[in-house]
């Protein structure tokens, strides 16, 4: 163990750009794992729940030609001054001070999506329906997350289900608090590129870490100095410009013209 | 109140006042509402959870031929997540998208429990018990047995138990067919002679290769098993292999591509041509227009150097509309370290032509990477469940190969979904003279690229043991089992027993032998694992567990099929020398390299404005989408939720499609589906099957017309 226990966690992830092939499996994984609903029907389609969303930028607009890129975008989990937080009325919103993590509890959540208007990666999403599942599929939800409800706002929270069970393991084990290697959440399990990286960002000599101090590395909007906890690597100038200059929600969606 | 304090109304009113001011102040109503909203809200409208204890148990997906180790956790009985088997030797813990929520199929809404019959060229359906249709089918095959017409058996997953059941069944009827569609594969057939289901399989040895070639097979988006696309990205990122694609589509691997070659559509065969020439102009004399084998001898002189004759490099590149620099480039570095060339097309998109795939070979072959390591490996292949009766139906390859207008009879098993021939390909194989009909064997409803007249419901994913078999790119014979998940007895008939069933029904006589044949698989399945375990070759592979071990410390076949159930998986990497199967280049090769040669031709000028012809909308750009013939809900994530699916304003064509339509390479059709015009930019790509467009922006197969407008840029 490189370090202390008692040194709270700055759980974060390092996404290699490059590597990531737009497969999707890490998107399939959130939702099974977490129990996000799908969406009905085509009137459904935008107001989508997916609590981690891969956008694509391209090198040229046109669609036929031209170098791209896929961004997996979960909740970047901003370390400073979090927007989410102060705008939350509820006290819905917090950062966890063992972990770093923020976390979102539905529970608390009237909806009044303040948290969405104030994040400045489009990464949270409101439930405008009840949660929807195809008849029978019911039976093959995680019993280890609850589903939540209309009304409220939900986000990556990097599966707290397993950071759960890895809390309780550690406390049968007689540790107050898991390792970061105790838990893997869902996408950074499924990736089969091996794209996304986890681990304590406070640790120096971790992998995440040391992805994290490449001179490829760089994070979403850093101009904002929210210290946001994912951070992306890229070879590639036209990718890390891009991201520099512009939300990626803003690009176009598949469909949206449909 | 006799001290001087007075509580005058005035003072009640105020302090009414005062309260109802203070608690509007306070948290009270605020947490009220939210607490009433919460308290409604959960009421009934969220699902209840599964309760119960949580087990694992490993297995094998069985939704590709890449056959993923997975491991899922169960509670209450079903199934609840699916993720990859760490330390499987195929897949090494990595799965695609929909093999994550493929537990999702067994409780699809759109599964078959009962059989559908369509009255002959209607659309008016009617519904029956399943082993009523499979008698129905039996008078079929009575039907068409006595006219003489041809029954043809369609298997979209070649080489299993019930594959070879399958020909048992046909080989007592005096003319029939049986097609083995493989969406991935490795032809090896077009330039060696002897490597029918018998001598050798071959595979892409992508693993050791340090130059790739592919002709738009889509290897960065899951070509073969994901476990060799991790692997193969996990290397790129180290520097290596180096990957060109030679593809006219723009797609993602085209793009994450080292280079990109972009031909013109349909040139991609003489692309492939053009650098065997460069190839063989560099390797001069010393390939001699043999197939040069891996002793490096000279063997039998004929077919290739014939083949690459006529190609002259520059006008072949011209033809293409690639320089010849690039073409000299591509054949140097192939000569230049271990290299292997592909073929293959985009996903969803059936077959690639036949004479990208006899290029694609002859280039492998006189460059003399059959049999090479990281090229075209051979391997020993698996045998045949011992007990069936030896078969002598035809066998094909490629659905092509049926005579236009000769199929009385076409019985479709679409476990591999993404093989599936389109509606306008097998319209042109029946003969509608006679009474010609199709049957689709599915779990699930799926209707517009086969246009069936029987749905016969079958047990799907899940339901049964279904065969783990190699793939185009696992290194030798390998051999797993996927077991159901669901506690539930399936439904449906299996696949085996319906068309027994069918075949008994057909047969009161027992003229076909059909009767002496086994019902279900199951006995074939013992008894191939019981061959294994005879042969003692090869080992035992247990996820998780440390090390590989001989079959024979299985202790029995019984045993042996136990470990197997349970996510071991037996592999067996005895390689066939390339010397033993060599031979000259089969004259069937020669022509469709001669017939790809013709296509050199530059475009035809296609009409313009043509009238909107009906065509089949096939979604693509992600393989998962394409693997099963219904998807799981879940995928809405990608289909619907999210930005991964290829540019929605793009339709891409077969360059045959565009000219019958009217619509050329990059000009602006109008598409209407369901109904609703959508204006898009056609791309002529020979990859798609002819009669049908790929477009992004539904999920579902579905019919839909499109129409040129003109030229768009």
């Amino acid at each position: 163990m490189s370090r202390s226990e008692e040194t709270p966690l700055r759980l974060g992830m390092a996404i290699d750009v490059d590597l990531c092939t737009g497969c999707g499996a890490c998107m399939v994984a959130c939702a099974i794992e977490n129990n996000v609903p799908t969406v009905r029907g085509p009137e459904e389609r935008r107001k989508g729940l997916t609590l981690l969303r891969v956008y694509r930028i391209r090198q040229d607009s046109s669609a036929s030609a031209g170098d791209e890129a896929f961004f997996p975008l979960p909740c970047q989990h901003c370390g400073k001054d979090t927007p989410c937080v102060r705008v939350c009325p509820q006290s819905a919103v917090d950062v966890d001070p063992t972990t770093g993590l923020v976390s979102q509890i539905p529970q608390r959540c009237m909806g009044c999506r303040y948290c969405m208007a104030a994040c400045p990666y489009h990464v949270r999403y409101f439930n405008w329906w009840d949660p929807w599942w195809p008849e029978g599929t019911e039976d093959l939800l995680n019993p280890a997350v609850s589903t939540r409800t209309r009304g409220v706002v939900e986000k990556c929270n990097f599966c707290h289900g397993r950071l759960q069970t890895a809390r309780a393991r550690a406390a049968s084990q007689g540790r107050r608090e898991p390792l970061p290697s105790d838990f893997v959440p869902a996408c950074v399990e499924a990736c089969p590129a091996g794209a996304i990286t986890h681990g304590d960002l406070a640790d120096p000599k971790s992998r995440v870490a040391e992805l994290a101090r490449s001179p490829h590395s760089f994070r979403l909007l850093e101009s904002l100095r929210s210290d946001p906890k994912i951070h992306y690597l890229s070879r590639r100038e036209w990718v890390r410009e891009a991201a520099r200059s512009q939300p990626l929600s803003r690009n176009r969606r598949a469909g949206d013209d449909n | 109140l006799g001290n001087g304090f007075s509580f005058s109304r005035r003072d009640a009113l105020k302090f009414i006042g005062g309260l109802a001011v203070g608690a509007i102040a306070s948290p009270l109503p605020w947490k009220l509402l939210d607490d009433v909203s919460i308290w409604t809200q959960n009421e009934g409208w969220a699902p209840t959870l599964p309760r119960g204890p949580v087990t694992t148990i490993r297995t094998h997906c069985p939704l590709c031929p890449a056959g993923c180790g997975i491991k899922v956790s169960m509670v209450a009985g079903s199934p609840f997540a699916i993720t990859g088997a760490a330390g499987h030797p195929s897949s090494g813990g990595k799965l695609c998208a929909l093999g994550l929520c493929g537990h999702h199929l067994i409780r699809h809404p759109s599964r078959l429990t009962r059989a559908l019959l369509r009255e002959r060229g209607g659309t008016v359906e009617r519904s029956l018990p399943a082993m009523l249709g499979a008698k129905t089918l039996g008078s079929w095959i009575r039907q068409a047995a006595r006219s003489g017409s041809v029954i043809a058996v369609v298997d979209t997953r070649p080489e299993r138990s019930l594959s070879h059941l399958y020909r048992s069944l046909l080989s007592g009827l005096p003319s029939s067919s049986y097609v083995a569609l493989e969406g991935e594969r490795i032809p090896v057939e077009y330039v060696l002679e002897r490597t029918d289901g018998v001598a050798a399989r071959a595979y892409a040895d992508l693993a050791r290769a340090a130059n790739i070639v592919s002709f738009g097979a889509p290897l960065l988006e899951g070509w073969g098993s994901v476990g060799a696309l991790s692997s193969l990205m996990t290397r790129r990122d180290r520097g290596g292999p180096y990957l060109t694609q030679v593809e006219p589509r723009p797609s993602a691997t085209a793009r994450g591509a080292d280079k990109w070659l972009q031909p013109r559509p349909g040139t991609e065969s003489l692309a492939a041509m053009a650098i065997g020439r460069a190839v063989l102009d560099g390797l001069g004399e010393r390939a001699g227009g043999a197939v040069p084998g891996g002793d490096g001898a000279a063997p039998e002189p004929g077919g290739l150097r014939l083949a690459f004759a006529d190609v002259d490099v520059a006008a072949a590149a011209a033809a293409c509309g690639l320089s010849p620099d690039s073409i000299s480039e591509a054949a140097r570095r192939f000569l230049a370290a271990p290299s292997v060339a592909i073929p293959g097309i985009a996903p969803g998109c059936g077959q690639a032509p036949a004479g990208l795939e006899a290029a694609v070979m002859a280039l492998n072959a006189v460059a003399g990477r059959i049999g090479a390591i990281g090229g075209i490996g051979l391997a020993k292949p698996l045998a045949p469940p011992p007990g069936l009766p030896g078969s002598d139906v035809r066998t094909l390859r490629r659905f092509d190969e049926l005579a236009d207008g000769s199929v009385g009879l076409l019985i479709i098993d679409d476990t591999g979904a993404q093989n599936l021939p389109t509606a306008a390909e097998i319209a042109r194989k029946l003969d509608r003279d006679r009474t010609a009909r199709v049957v689709l064997m599915s779990a699930f409803r799926d209707e517009v690229l086969v246009p069936w007249d029987l749905l016969l419901p079958v047990e799907g994913p899940y339901e049964a043991v279904e065969e783990i078999l190699s793939s185009a790119d696992s290194p030798g014979a390998r051999y797993g089992l996927s077991v159901p998940l669901s506690s539930t007895a399936p439904t449906n008939p299996s696949r085996a027993g319906a068309l027994a069933a069918a075949f008994s029904a057909a047969d009161p006589g027992r003229a076909f032998g059909a009767a002496s044949l086994p019902r279900e698989v199951s006995g074939l399945i013992e008894g191939r694992v019981g061959a294994i375990f005879e042969a003692g070759e090869g080992v035992i592979v247990k996820p998780g567990e440390s090390a590989p071990k001989a079959v024979r410390e299985a202790g029995s076949a019984k045993e042996l099929l136990t470990l197997l159930k349970d996510g071991a998986i037996w592999l067996d990497d005895a390689a066939v020398d390339a010397a033993e199967v060599r031979g000259s280049l089969p004259a069937a090769c020669a022509a469709v390299l001669e017939k790809a040669a013709i296509t050199v031709a530059p475009p035809t000028p296609h009409k313009t404005r043509g009238a909107p012809t009906r065509v089949s909308l096939e979604p693509f750009g992600i393989r998962a989408l394409t693997a099963c013939a219904a998807l799981p809900p879940a995928m809405s994530k990608l289909t619907a939720e999210s930005d991964l699916l290829p540019d929605s304003r793009v339709a891409f064509m077969n360059p045959e499609t565009g000219r019958a339509v009217g619509v050329g390479d990059n000009d602006v059709a109008e598409l209407v589906v369901d109904g609703k015009p959508t204006n898009v930019i056609a791309v002529w790509d020979a990859g798609v099957l002819p009669e049908v467009v790929h477009v992004s922006a539904r999920a579902d197969r579905r019919a839909c017309t499109i129409m040129g407008k003109g030229a768009a840029r």
